[in-house]
């Protein structure tokens, strides 16, 4: 599954059309993803997406979904994560990860990683976290945490360990970035 | 405002759905999953030849400037099969895995023959590939043959993940392989070197090793399908790499390590496991040195356990025999495969049992060619009684 890196490349090429050309309307933009989706659609050999999908592999349910809203955001010039849910998503990624990339890669002798193999506390967690987050009116992240654990259930990216859905170096150094910054 | 309450409406209703539909699915998932199982060693065969045997042989060269990391299996016909890789050098964009059948009868090998390279493993995976390294085959109690063998797409070997391709026909055909995410971090590093083991239920227990910022041991449990199952990390930074198990005298598994580079001491490390590989602790330094080179350890009978690696803290230049009567004493090395000159290098031996009780030795001598050195009992008693001799 390409899908997160196709859209990281529909990103790319609209955030460099808004630089060029910053008033193009919507139907230019529209054609200009039309003109790249040959190139980063499929990973066939040599294409862009087979050498980044080399180094990065599939990206997290949760970067996908925030690289949609940036591409509708490029599209629209709407935002569709309020600022505070924006603030809360960056924070919530970065502690994360902050925790979880140093013990997953071999400090101390605990793995959270292997609580992602169908562990029912694991999944018990996001799904309460879900809920509660729709409830306090957190519609995005709620979202993002329902989304990880749906593309798990049917398998959608190669990886069969639900970490992988929730959570991806990439989308944890943004955060960390943008924070930092 | 009515159509802003409707449409808050809907989408909680579309909220709801979906949480349950993921609740289903989550618990579909933790219904099917199967508990921890306990492990099938592989069967000890007796030998009744009273005679020593004690043959070596090289396995004929496929022209590649550089071979290593041997890999075997005893095929139910009582022959070997045997991997590994070459190519212009180690890490090489041409270097290939290759495949080579040992025939007892006629005891000589066949013409390896490449079975996997870098553009057919890259266009499989969908990937960028820059190098193919460690290969390991296994044959389950339903004769399928697993060939999983390490690649890497950018940087050196801690970037390494794990690909795994099948055989239905004993090694003849091979299925496309597939990559396996195995870690977070843009999934290295993940590579194996000693064999992997059926379990009771079906599934199968894979040594593998980290070497990305920490060096530790691993185990995957890995389902009949190919899927990983559960990881199990067997310790921390420090535990050493290259896992090779053994069955103790009874039920406990214990675990022989290469030192790996994020130590001084320079020897083999033990783990012990009272649960069939569940959990791991025990860690101790043994008395086998090892210059963080590869290992390996089997169980020859009740009472005898065969050691056999690089014997000193600094070269891969022997190649020696150990044996132990309780895995928890000291080792008795007892003979020397090997005693190369400097700029010699004998390593990575593998061991496998045939069906007939022959113990069959596969090392890399000198990044040139795989060595094959065949005993059987009678010689390791032999060489054991010689070492004990006042």
């Amino acid at each position: 599954m390409t899908l997160g890196l196709s859209i990281f490349f529909y990103w790319l090429r609209l955030a460099w059309l808004s630089r060029v050309r910053p008033d193009a309307s919507l139907k230019v933009k529209v054609a200009t993803l039309f003109v790249i989706t040959p190139l980063v659609i499929y990973p066939f050999p040599y294409g862009p997406l087979w050498w980044l999908r080399g180094l990065t592999g599939d990206l997290s349910m949760t970067t996908l979904l925030l690289l949609l809203a940036a591409v509708y955001h490029q599209l629209s010039g709407k935002v569709l994560i309020a600022p505070q849910e924006r603030k809360f998503i960056l924070w919530s990624v970065a502690t994360l990860g902050f925790v979880f990339y140093p013990l997953a890669l071999g400090v101390g002798q605990v793995d959270p990683y292997v609580w992602g193999y169908a562990n029912p506390y694991m999944l018990g967690v996001l799904l309460g976290l879900s809920l509660l987050m729709f409830l306090r009116q957190y519609y995005v992240i709620a979202s993002l945490l329902l989304a990880a654990v749906l593309a798990w259930s049917i398998g959608l990216l190669q990886s069969v360990n639900l970490w992988d859905y929730l959570l991806d170096p990439f989308i944890f150094f943004y955060a960390l970035f943008r924070l930092v910054r | 405002m009515l159509r802003n309450i409707r449409s808050r409406k809907v989408a909680k209703l579309v909220f709801f759905t979906f949480w349950l539909i993921a609740a289903f699915g989550a618990w579909q998932h933790v219904s099917t999953q199967k508990p921890w199982s306990s492990i099938v060693w592989p069967p000890i065969f007796n030998e009744q030849t009273q005679t020593p045997f004690y043959h070596e042989a090289l396995i004929p060269n496929a022209g590649q400037g550089s071979t290593h990391s041997v890999s075997a299996a005893a095929l139910p016909s009582g022959d070997l099969v045997a991997f590994w890789f070459g190519g212009s050098r180690e890490g090489a964009k041409d270097v290939r895995i290759f495949q080579s059948y040992f025939q007892q009868a006629e005891q000589a090998w066949t013409t390896p023959r490449a079975v996997l390279d870098v553009p057919t493993l890259a266009a499989a995976v969908g990937r960028y590939i820059g190098k193919l390294g460690n290969p390991l085959v296994f044959i389950d109690q339903q004769q399928r043959m697993w060939l999983y063998v390490v690649s890497v797409s950018y940087g050196g070997w801690a970037g390494s993940s794990l690909n795994v391709m099948f055989s239905d026909d004993l090694g003849q055909s091979w299925s496309a392989p597939k990559k396996l995410i195995t870690s977070p971090f843009i999934n290295v590093s993940t590579l194996v070197r000693n064999t992997m083991y059926a379990m009771q239920d079906g599934s199968m227990l894979l040594p593998v090793y980290h070497e990305f910022a920490a060096q530790f041991p691993e185990l995957l449990r890995i389902s009949p399908e190919g899927e990983v199952m559960e990881k199990v990390r067997m310790f921390g930074n420090g535990g050493g790499i290259q896992p090779s198990l053994a069955q103790g005298k009874g039920r406990e598994a214990y675990a022989f390590m290469r030192s790996g580079s994020h130590t001084k001491d320079w020897k083999v490390i033990r783990l012990k496991s009272e649960d069939e590989g569940q959990t791991w602790s025990d860690f101790t330094l043994t008395d086998l040195p090892n210059p963080n080179s590869a290992q390996v350890v089997a169980k020859v009978d009740e009472n005898l356990w065969i050691w056999v690696g690089n014997h000193n803290p600094k070269n891969r230049q022997d190649l020696t025999l150990a044996v132990s009567h309780d895995l928890e004493k000291p080792w008795q090395v007892v003979y020397q495969f090997e005693h190369g000159k400097q700029n010699e290098a004998y390593s990575y031996p593998t061991i496998v049992q045939a069906k007939n009780g022959m113990w069959h030795l596969l090392y890399t001598a000198n990044r040139k060619n795989i060595k094959h050195v065949q005993f059987n009992r009678a010689w390791l008693q032999q060489v054991i009684s010689k070492r004990q001799m006042p």
